[in-house]
């Protein structure tokens, strides 16, 4: 059954979902979690679509940015997973498996408002002003929270082998 | 080697190149819409403020879908009432507005013909209206069954940016008994439109308790006129302290009002998890046998017939027990919205009626936050999940009472409460 939100709200999912779920992976660094999360949120636009429809991406954000944040507190007490274990797929070059842990690895270690400027900003490619709205923050704080994770970023890859490798491969393709 | 912002960009592109949405997203975020919507309406329904307008976002189904010809609805029957009714450039404006939003979602069963504003009148917050127009197909509808749903219709509410189709619901075509019938309007929700369905209303502006945790309600009758009447509320932003209800005032009798959903749920989150805590003291079961515990009207003093309530989370309390005198016993704790918890003891003879034997308030952080005395000596009902209880009379030796409840001896003094990783802590009984 189609209902009152007719057309639109599914072509904002099937726009935006594939979008919106990178950006999950990269807050819990869990894929499996991430669809959830996703799922949770989408479920949460559907719900308040006529409130959200003129800017159903940031309400996603937001929302997305937030249940991480509270996955992140209850995830607190027990050990992460292996992220190796569930997302690792044959066929993928070994190389990328390898570059995606470190990643991955490198962004678990920042403190949650640290990761989700640095995803909002570098990956969805966002300006200040709209990770600010996503974060509930000022323009300042997300700046200063971006340049902190980059720069905790850089320590992480520094001497790294792959990103080097990936910097170059990534140069000399443009 | 120095890591650029590019660099950053492309190593995190690189990192997510693998991530694919599943192809059943969309199926399984509408499914799950569709039951947060239905578990938000059934929690409200839970709390006796039940929502069973059934908006058109997914709330029915449409077990048939084709029309079976013409069907009379009695809300197209009349001229537009209110005194805006002559006010052609607010009616146009009302039926652009409902139109524009048709056209933004449209609806699987369609439209046909032209709205019919049923109502147009000043408020203080605005002028706003109540439109309905017929639906191309009837299809049956799953509640109530065998109805057909002929039309929809809607609120209109007065904002900065102009008139706004609040949320249509549908009509079937027994007529509007079940739909809303009032909004809660301005930004402060501070007006209340109720139409006038042809039936005596009663209102309630407050929600207050008893000393012993009764519900204290002040009704009087809604006076129509032309078609509604405006009422000026307290401001109902973030809960609803209003009730209404058609005469006589009961739960089944609740009018409902068509945004309570979206005051008590402001940013679609769900409400917090509520643990149900159950016990059964020592002794109930020769005397409960398996009676089962159902909904019993002696708790009916303590629900809100005509309101809508959320929780916050506090734990649902059940105990059932004996007293000494071989009467059934039965524990409840009921909260609304961020109001104290309350407690409930009723008492019931052999196979005849509950009826409330205590009751009060529940402090959930107090050592012992459940001790109700119940009359004729029949002992002091105390509740500490979770903590070891012991009891004495007078400066006598400490008795065991087990564990999270017990139903102490009337002439009990004290109560001993010790948590199992805290400090024990020493409490009255008291009158």
């Amino acid at each position: 059954m189609r209902d009152s939100r007719g057309a639109e709200f599914d072509d904002f999912v099937r726009a935006r979902s594939v979008a919106l779920l990178r950006v999950a992976y990269l807050l819990t660094g869990d894929r499996h979690a991430a669809e959830d999360l996703l799922q949770e949120v989408l479920e949460q636009v559907y719900v308040r679509w006529r409130q959200v429809r003129t800017t159903p991406e940031g309400y996603a954000r937001r929302a997305l940015v937030n249940r991480a944040a509270n996955r992140w507190r209850r995830r607190a007490r027990r050990p992460e997973q292996t992220l190796g274990d569930v997302d690792r797929v044959e066929q993928d070059h070994a190389d990328d498996v390898a570059l995606r842990e470190a990643v991955i690895a490198a962004l678990l270690t920042l403190p949650p408002r640290q990761r989700a400027a640095v995803v909002l900003r570098y990956l969805e490619d966002l300006s200040v002003a709209d990770v600010a709205a996503a974060l509930a923050c000022s323009e300042g704080a997300v700046k200063s929270q971006a340049s902190r994770g980059l720069a905790h970023l850089r320590e992480a890859f520094a001497g790294s082998d792959l990103v080097v490798s990936f910097t170059n491969i990534s140069r000399s393709s443009r | 080697m120095t890591m650029h912002d590019s660099d950053v960009r492309a190593i995190l592109q690189r990192a997510t190149d693998h991530v694919t949405g599943p192809p059943d997203l969309l199926d399984k975020v509408r499914r799950g819409g569709r039951r947060r919507i239905m578990r938000r309406r059934a929690v409200l329904a839970a709390a006796f403020a039940v929502v069973v307008a059934a908006p058109l976002v997914g709330a029915l189904q449409f077990p048939g879908t084709r029309d079976r010809g013409e069907v009379a609805s009695p809300i197209f029957g009349q001229a537009t009432r209110g005194d805006l009714a002559g006010d052609k450039g607010y009616l146009r404006q009302v039926r652009e507005r409902w139109l524009r939003r048709f056209e933004e979602n449209a609806l699987d069963e369609g439209l046909r013909g032209e709205p019919h504003v049923v109502w147009a009148g000043r408020t203080p917050a605005g002028p706003a209206a109540y439109v309905a127009q017929r639906t191309a197909n009837n299809p049956a509808v799953s509640d109530p069954p065998g109805d057909r749903m002929v039309a929809v219709a809607a609120f209109v509410e007065p904002t900065a940016d102009g008139p706004r189709v609040m949320d249509p619901e549908s009509v079937t075509d027994t007529g509007t008994h079940g739909n809303s019938q009032a909004a809660l309007l301005g930004p402060d929700r501070n007006v209340l439109l109720v139409l006038d369905a042809g039936a005596p209303v009663e209102f309630s502006p407050e929600l207050r308790y008893t000393a012993d945790g009764r519900i204290d309600r002040t009704f009087q009758p809604v006076a129509f006129r032309d078609g509604a009447a405006v009422l000026q509320v307290p401001p109902q932003r973030t809960k609803i302290t209003v009730a209404l209800a058609r005469t006589p005032v009961s739960m089944e009798n609740q009018v409902h009002i068509t945004n309570a959903t979206d005051i008590l749920f402001p940013n679609d989150e769900d409400l917090p998890p509520q643990p149900t805590l159950s016990h059964t003291l020592a002794g109930a079961e020769e005397v409960w046998g398996d009676k089962d515990v159902s909904a019993e009207p002696a708790f009916d003093a303590y629900y809100d017939a005509g309101g809508a309530h959320t929780h916050d989370g506090s734990p649902l309390l059940y105990i059932k027990g004996a007293t000494p005198d071989g009467r059934r016993l039965l524990l409840q704790t009921i909260q609304y919205d961020d109001d104290p918890a309350r407690v409930i003891v009723l008492l019931a003879r052999g196979d005849g009626p509950f009826t409330a034997a205590a009751s009060g308030f529940v402090d959930w952080n107090a050592p012992l936050p459940v001790r109700l005395r119940l009359p004729d000596e029949q002992g002091i009902l105390v509740a500490a999940e979770g903590a070891a209880l012991n009891y004495r009379i007078g400066t006598g030796k400490w008795h065991d009472a087990g564990r999270d409840a017990a139903l102490l001896p009337h002439n009990a003094t004290e109560v001993r409460v010790t948590p199992t990783n805290g400090k024990a802590s020493t409490v009255t009984t008291g009158p």
